[in-house]
Parts: structure tokens; C-alpha cells; sequence
């Protein structure tokens, strides 16, 4: 009996500590966690401290980066300059770990381009993950998209492409590889990789920007298309987004899902105050 | 032959005993939730993650059981002075480390086969639910024998330590150290070679390269990148592995004999 009531009050005990004094700990443990992502070792340590379970290692800094940016994006729009540090330290390292590893590479594209800017980082990373997997279609095709949308290099966007095509035989990249060569068709193609990559994306935070992005170039190309239309009448180029209102070939200007306001350059081209971010306004 | 074949038996029968393969059995039961916890995390190439998963977990498992398997015979055989007994007894002494060494391996195997056949059924299960990387049976179910000649030569280098110390904790201390330099040996060697080559002090390089040669090179042993990426892996080549495996093993064994036959009752 007296052994009985040990076990019982034991077990109170384990209760109340943990209704109590462990949710607080919890939470200090949880902001922490956002300092220890930062506390990469070098690459060859990680990789020697990995002993036989590189792969699993590789695995969970993925897991670690992945939760890091998914709580960012929660609290802020814009991810703060820190985190594209954190994003090229953890992919040197698991890329040393587990070169193989297809997401890291995946994810470190996605945010280094989209949320920084930082095309060649991105791409030397793409170019890593080629060097360790050449029949790999879709390093090629990213590769292929960061060059012409980002870097506006339609001739190795092209190529690149083509390799891509190439590798997956698909008379889409076939396509799409001729067009980029006449340097054409780039919402369009934004339009699909953002599509196939919220499709892939499992974190809200995630998801939720990429929808934004989606929608923006979504009105953008419904703008190019008004304007397209616009040339095959006038044989020129509209005055101002507002003629292409005026002439009926837009109901309305669309929204900038970013807070800008959409207009168009000298040379017709849709552009919009956001720039596509929450960082910074332009004006017309 | 027969002693061995009752030493190998006693082997098992103890490990039986510390309830290794029932501890090994509900830490899998409870590590398959990882399994459908690794693939929900995944964005990618489930298939390649989820048998990376198993090959990690096998290959962490079975070490830990040996381990704990070894140094708790070691600390009966040492510090309760079975190993005097032993040699008292009118038998061949290499009886004893060979038959320990195959109830060892025996033990190893069955855990290590154990496991990569009870997950498997779990692994087609999800794999088929996202099959967006090929899977490798054959490379699957042949994994465990390169984790089964690195445990080989974990397991003699351990008798062979029993052999020359008369405390379990130095054998203990210095079996881990193999597996540490065993595992360590490449990377050490890749980074003195390196960048950082005209940095290292003439004594460090020269240590480095003796312990090259004399320690055993564990990390060749571990072919999970191989496996699970379908990468270029000759016949010849896994051959060459487990020839390796073996012949060192053979050597310490060896070795371990000839001293087991000389050592003195205390």
C-alpha cells in the first residue's frame, strides 16, 4: 500500500511539473533553438561528426532549416538578412554532408533567389547538386529559369534548359528551351515553376508566400497579354497601363497582391511599385 | 569444433539473458512511428529517405547492442574472473575467442536481419504511396553484410583488448577508441591533404599516416550514399570490401589467440 501511494504521488509529481514549470522552459528552449540553427560547425567537422549516419545528419539540419524559415515567415513577411546567411551556411554543410541530398538544394534555391536576390549563391549550389547528380532533370531546369528570369541571360537559360529536355524528354522543356532562346514567354514559365513549387511545398508560411507570388504574375501576365493585344491593333506601345482600360482591352488594373501598383516602362514592359516585395516601394 | 560450438552457444545464451534481442525488438517496434514521422517531414525522394532511415537505424542499432552486448560479457569475463576459469579449464584456449566471437556475430546478424525484414513490409507500404525515386531490393537486403564485417572487426579488436587488460572498462575505453580512429581515418587524412596540409606540424602528418596503416578503416564499411542513391558499386568492389573486413578480422583474431595462449593465471 505504502509503495502504491509512492508511485501515485511520483506520478502526481511528473504531472504538475510538467503542467507548470515545463511549458516555460519549453518556450525558452524553442527560442533558442532559433540561435542554435545559427551555430553551424565547418563542413568537414559536420561531416566527420556525422560518422555513419550522414545521411540522417544531412536529413535533419534540412528539417531544422526548414521549421527556422517556416517560424520566420510566420512572424514576418520578409525574411530578416540573417536568415540567408543561415540558408548558405546550412546548405554548405549538408551539401558536404550529403551531397546527394535533393532538398536542400531545392529549398536553398527557392528562398536565395526569391527572397534575396542572391541568384549566384543559388547557383553555385545548383551546379554542386549537377556535379553529384548529371541524369537530374530539375537542377538543370532551375539552373536554366535562374539564368533567364533572374539574370536575364536567355542564351545559358536556353542551354540549360535544353539539358534539361534533354535528360526528362519532354517536348514542354523542348519547347520552352527554343522559346527562351528568342528570349520569350517569362511570366509564363515563372507562372509554371511557381505552380510545381507550391504544389511541393508543405510548410504553410511557405505556401502562403509562393500563393502570393503566384497571383502577382498571375495579374502581370494578364496586363502583358492586354498589351500584346494592344500592339497587334496600334502597331505601338501603350501610352500608360490606364489606355489599356481606356481601349477595353483590361476591365480594371489589377491589384499588386504586394501593395504596389502596377504601370508599364517605355518599352511596354509591366512593371510594379512592390518590385514583388514587401520590402521596398518604387515609384512609377 | 564442439567447444567452439558450445562457446558460440553460451554466447547467445547470455546475450539471451541481458535481454538484448528483446530490447533490440521494442526499440524498433517504437522506432517504426519514425518511419511515418521521416515520411511526413519529406519533401522529396521518400523512397531514398525512408530506406536511408533504416539502413542509419539497422547500422546504429545493431552497434549499440554489441557494444552493450560485449562489454557487459567482457565485465562477467574480467572483472568476475571468468576468463581465469576458462583457462584453467582443459580446453583449447582459441576455443574460447572463436566461439565467443561467432556468438557475437551470430547474435549481430540475427539482429541486423531482424530489423531490415521487419521494416520492410512498412517501407513498400509508404514507398508506394509516393514511388517518386526507385528503390533497390538486392542493394537492400545486402547492406547488412557490410555493417556485419565492420561489427567482425569491432568484435575481435574488443577480444583482443579483453586479452591484454585485466580491467573491462580499459577494453571498453579502448574498442571505441578503434571504432572512433576507424571511422575518423579518412576524413583526417582528406583534410591533411588539403588546404590546411603546409599548416599541420611534420609529427602530426607522420602519426596520422602511421595510424592510416595500422588502424582499420571503418568508413568503408558504411555504403548507406551507395545503396540508397543507386550509385556506381561494382561487384569487385563490395567484394574487395568484405574480403578486407574479413582478412583483418582474421588477423586480429589471430593475434588474440596467440596471446590468449600465453596469458598467465593471475
Amino acid at each position: 500500500m505504502r509503495r502504491l501511494i509512492i508511485i501515485l504521488l511520483s506520478v502526481t509529481f511528473i504531472f504538475v511539473i510538467n503542467l507548470t514549470i515545463m511549458p516555460s522552459l519549453s518556450r525558452k528552449h524553442r527560442n533558442l533553438k532559433k540561435e542554435y540553427i545559427k551555430l553551424f560547425f565547418s563542413p568537414s567537422f559536420e561531416k566527420w561528426s556525422a560518422f555513419e549516419w550522414r545521411t540522417m545528419k544531412g536529413f535533419f539540419h534540412t528539417v531544422n532549416l526548414r521549421v527556422y524559415l517556416g517560424k520566420l515567415r510566420e512572424e514576418t513577411p520578409v525574411l530578416p538578412p540573417e536568415a540567408e546567411t543561415v540558408i548558405v551556411k546550412a546548405t554548405e554543410v549538408v551539401s558536404c554532408i550529403n551531397p546527394y541530398y535533393y532538398d536542400i538544394y531545392y529549398i536553398a534555391n527557392g528562398f536565395l533567389t526569391w527572397d534575396f536576390g542572391n541568384v549566384e549563391m543559388a547557383n553555385k549550389f545548383l551546379f554542386k547538386a549537377i556535379k553529384y547528380r548529371p541524369r537530374d532533370w530539375f537542377f538543370y531546369f532551375l539552373l536554366g529559369f535562374n539564368y533567364f528570369y533572374f539574370l536575364k541571360d536567355y542564351k545559358k537559360g536556353g542551354f540549360y534548359i535544353k539539358k534539361a529536355a534533354e535528360i526528362r524528354r519532354s517536348p514542354f522543356l523542348s519547347s520552352l528551351a527554343a522559346r527562351l532562346m528568342y528570349a520569350s514567354g517569362r511570366t509564363e514559365v515563372a507562372i509554371q515553376i511557381l505552380r510545381s513549387m507550391i504544389k511541393n511545398a508543405k510548410e504553410e508560411g511557405w505556401r502562403k508566400s509562393l500563393s502570393k507570388r503566384l497571383k502577382a504574375l498571375e495579374r502581370v501576365l494578364l496586363i502583358e497579354k492586354a498589351v500584346e493585344q494592344y500592339r497587334l491593333k496600334f502597331h505601338k506601345n501603350p501610352h500608360d497601363i490606364n489606355e489599356l482600360v481606356d481601349k477595353g482591352l483590361l476591365k480594371e488594373i489589377p491589384e499588386d497582391p504586394y501593395g504596389g501598383i502596377f504601370y508599364l516602362d517605355e518599352d511596354g514592359m509591366v512593371k510594379t511599385t512592390s518590385n514583388f516585395t514587401e520590402r521596398f516601394q518604387r515609384t512609377p | 569444433m564442439r567447444d567452439i560450438l558450445e562457446f558460440t552457444r553460451i554466447t547467445l545464451k547470455q546475450s539471451t539473458r541481458l535481454r538484448a534481442f528483446y530490447s533490440a525488438f521494442v526499440i524498433t517496434l517504437v522506432s517504426l512511428i519514425g518511419l511515418f514521422v521521416i515520411y511526413s517531414f519529406s519533401m522529396f525522394e521518400i523512397p531514398r529517405i525512408l530506406e536511408s532511415y533504416v539502413l542509419s537505424y539497422t547500422n546504429f542499432i545493431v552497434l549499440l547492442m554489441v557494444f552493450f552486448t560485449l562489454f557487459s560479457l567482457l565485465q562477467y569475463d574480467i572483472d568476475r574472473k571468468t576468463l581465469q576459469y576458462v583457462i584453467a579449464l582443459p580446453l583449447r584456449r582459441r576455443d574460447y575467442i572463436v566461439g565467443r566471437y561467432l556468438g557475437i556475430m551470430c547474435f549481430s546478424a540475427i539482429i541486423a536481419y531482424g530489423i531490415i525484414v521487419l521494416f520492410y513490409p512498412f517501407l513498400i507500404l509508404l514507398m508506394k504511396q509516393r514511388p517518386d525515386a526507385p528503390f533497390n531490393v538486392v542493394r537492400y537486403f545486402t547492406y547488412p553484410l557490410f555493417l556485419l564485417a565492420e561489427v567482425s572487426l569491432i568484435i575481435s579488436f574488443a577480444l583482443l583488448f579483453t586479452t591484454l587488460s585485466t580491467k573491462s572498462i580499459i577494453s571498453v575505453i579502448s574498442t571505441v577508441g578503434v571504432y572512433l580512429i576507424g571511422h575518423s581515418l579518412d576524413e583526417v587524412k582528406e583534410f591533411l591533404l588539403g588546404g590546411h596540409a603546409q599548416e599541420i606540424p611534420l609529427f602530426s602528418k607522420i602519426l596520422v599516416k602511421g595510424a592510416w596503416y595500422i588502424f582499420p578503416n571503418l568508413s568503408l564499411f558504411d555504403v548507406k550514399l551507395r545503396m540508397v542513391y543507386n550509385l556506381q558499386f561494382s561487384f569487385e568492389e563490395a567484394l574487395m570490401i568484405i574480403i578486407y573486413g574479413i582478412g583483418y578480422t582474421l588477423a586480429v583474431l589471430v593475434i588474440t589467440c596467440a596471446l590468449f595462449e600465453r596469458k598467465e593465471i593471475l
